[in-house]
């Protein structure tokens, strides 16, 4: 074989490698301790200031232990409400306003860097009206009108 | 200095500057130099967060550290710590450096045994000293990079005791697998492969009684690097992370005096449930992982060559390859199974036994490539992709991986003790802890705070802790649960969380 020839073979087994690239990416990761901190740590917890209020009502939705830093989601009753940052504590605090939004039981998710966390609220008519706490500058997310959600009691069956 | 071996009597020695700079290993100084100048431009500047900073203080300081108890990093790292450069942290960061470059010299000393020529040692131990992994791991403190250099030097003791099977050298090779095993367990994985190749390749001098009371006698004296720990456990280490708190926060260190305890800790069984941690199919899936974090690590471009060497060896160099080949699987599958979250991190092995293959690979293409002394013009630019491969992995693993400028877990630790009140308790994770005990014990600051982390202490003992210290001393935490958010007003303190009564309407 010619000598051009073995170093386009040569050149090909080099290479090869590189017709994968599309599928399997060159390195894009920031090495930081950051990737494996909470290795042990605690699950992702979501806290909501009062269980139930009025419509109209504000709440105070706090987030622990998401991972740091992360870009993350927050939902109602499965619909996307919005987006939030965890902060380097890997907590963040969003509130929600309940002036559009319907009487009934409402289940707020937050999920970011694969982490998940849900808590839960319900509108009752005639409860009391929660005011806005804290900071007048926190995230605040509406909740339109249509999502309200019911508890659903299933019969207990006993042999 | 390394000096090349040449032939000249013992009487003659060099009488100028010339001749004596004709004796340096152009190649070894580089294969070592290069490396370590590259890890130390991007060297983390001080203390490292989780492991590295658990392990800093537990050399540093004499302490004790978990599972598996890394004796000889303890004891390395003790003396290491007296350099006179830098903070400790940074001093422990240069010893991983120290290791990513003596794993480079050392594979480079391999592949020459193999026959593999300068630019193909470049071509494949560039990419294993720019790999992200080898290479962040190569700037923090971290027991792997001093792990890979004992496994090289591992391969180049089984390499010797081919060229001449005397029980010395077996029981050279012995003593330090028996360092090495002292250093990280995981040595235990290259067992079957060292067997495989002492045998095979001298079976009637492995086999003789001289070879094996060497090899006995070279393996103890290896192993008993392990009496450290129970010798430095009778001086009550300030620094001890063997063993566990209760709920009054007492700490009761496991007795290291005790063989079934000793054995406990050095065989890592508080990690037995990680270990073969998946299904059969999870298992496949975390393999594939494995599978595109080996691409990315030899940057594509070593895949092929890696593959071209393996059947190469195997091949033409039966033993070695088997061996070898024994080494990347049980390293890779052992991994694979292993159910942690920073497994990425210990897959250096088979790296360099991928580098070892790629090293192998390339020489056999720039032999093919230049046969009967044709293609001069053909072999430059083969080269010149070699080099180009490296200086472009080089290039964009940079901004990824270097640590020059990563004061975070110092600020982290400072911000720490700035938040918490005289006398605080402050219970965390790796992330919170390791850190306020380095500044503690190496920089003595704050001793008013007792620092416990939450590994060493149940969850029920924690959450009697936290009621029992509340009305006496300010609470801190890292990560709340679910539980303790219910029963307790968590406030933001820096970094971290206050605990305080809930006040009751």
């Amino acid at each position: 074989m010619q000598t051009w020839k073995r170093l386009i073979v040569a050149l090909t087994i080099v290479l090869s490698g590189l017709l994968l690239v599309p599928f399997v990416a060159l390195p894009h990761e920031t090495f930081s301790w950051r990737l494996f901190a909470g290795a042990y740590g605690s699950a992702p917890v979501l806290t909501v200031n009062y269980p139930d209020g009025a419509p109209g009502s504000f709440f105070t939705i706090t987030g622990y232990n998401f991972p740091a830093g992360q870009p993350g989601t927050i939902a109602a009753n499965g619909v996307t409400l919005g987006s939030v940052n965890v902060g380097d504590t890997g907590s963040f605090v969003v509130i929600i306003s309940t002036g559009d939004a319907d009487v009934g039981v409402y289940r707020i998710t937050a999920s970011a860097g694969g982490g998940s966390a849900s808590t839960r609220f319900e509108l009752i008519a005639g409860a009391a009206e929660r005011s806005r706490e804290g900071d007048e500058t926190l995230l605040t997310f509406s909740l339109p009108a249509g999502l309200a959600g019911q508890d659903l009691y299933l019969p207990l069956l006993k042999r | 200095m390394v000096i090349r071996h040449t032939a000249q009597p013992s009487h003659a020695r060099p009488h100028s500057l010339q001749q004596l700079l004709g004796m340096v290993d152009v190649r070894s100084v580089a294969a070592f130099v290069g490396p370590m100048a590259l890890y130390t431009l991007t060297l983390a500047p001080t203390i490292y967060n989780l492991d590295s900073a658990e392990l800093t203080t537990a050399a540093a300081t004499g302490g004790l550290t978990r599972a598996t108890g890394y004796p000889v990093y303890l004891m390395l790292g003790w003396l290491w710590a007296q350099l006179p450069v830098g903070d400790v942290g940074y001093r422990m960061n240069l010893l991983s450096a120290v290791g990513g470059a003596t794993t480079v010299l050392l594979a480079d000393r391999v592949l020459r045994r193999l026959g593999v020529g300068p630019w193909a040692a470049f071509g494949a131990l560039g990419l294993l000293a720019t790999a992200p992994f080898f290479w962040a791991l190569s700037l923090i403190a971290e027991v792997y990079t001093l792990h890979t250099a004992l496994m090289a030097g591992i391969i180049l003791l089984l390499l010797r005791w081919r060229e001449q099977p005397i029980p010395r050298r077996l029981g050279l090779l012995a003593l330090v697998g028996g360092v090495s095993m002292g250093h990280h367990l995981a040595t235990a994985l290259l067992v079957p492969a060292c067997l495989v190749f002492v045998v095979g390749t001298a079976p009637r001098r492995a086999l003789a009684p001289r070879s094996i009371g060497a090899a006995v006698a070279g393996g103890l004296l290896g192993l008993s690097v392990y009496l450290y720990l129970p010798l430095r456990s009778l001086g009550q280490p300030a620094f001890n992370y063997v063993g566990m708190y209760d709920a009054a926060g007492v700490f009761s260190p496991v007795n290291l005096l005790q063989p079934q305890q000793l054995w406990w800790l050095i065989t890592g069984r508080s990690f037995a449930e990680q270990m073969l941690g998946y299904s059969p199919a999870g298992w496949l899936r975390e393999a594939g992982a494995y599978g595109a974090q080996l691409f990315r690590s030899f940057f594509a471009v070593g895949v092929g060559p890696g593959l071209l060497g393996v059947a190469a060896l195997l091949r033409r160099d039966r033993w070695l390859g088997l061996a070898l080949a024994l080494m990347f699987l049980a390293n890779a599958c052992f991994y694979i199974g292993y159910r942690v979250v920073d497994k990425n991190t210990m897959y250096l092995p088979t790296y360099l036994v991928w580098a070892l293959w790629a090293g192998v690979g390339y020489q056999q293409l720039l032999t093919w490539v230049s046969r009967d002394n044709g293609g001069q013009a053909e072999l430059r630019l083969l080269r010149g992709v070699l080099t180009v491969a490296v200086v472009a992995a080089l290039g964009w693993n940079w901004h990824l991986v270097s640590r020059a400028n990563d004061w975070s877990a110092r600020e982290r630790g400072e911000a720490v003790l700035e938040v918490v009140a005289p006398g605080g308790l402050v219970l965390g994770y790796w992330e919170t802890v390791p850190l306020v005990e380095y500044l503690q014990l190496v920089e003595s600051r704050r001793p008013d705070i007792t620092a416990i982390n939450r590994f060493l202490i149940r969850p029920e003992d924690l959450e009697r802790l936290i009621a029992r210290e509340l009305h006496r001393r300010p609470v801190y935490i890292d990560a709340p649960t679910a539980e303790l958010l219910d029963d307790y007003r968590i406030d933001p303190a820096g970094p971290i969380y206050r605990v305080l009564p809930r006040a009751h309407p």
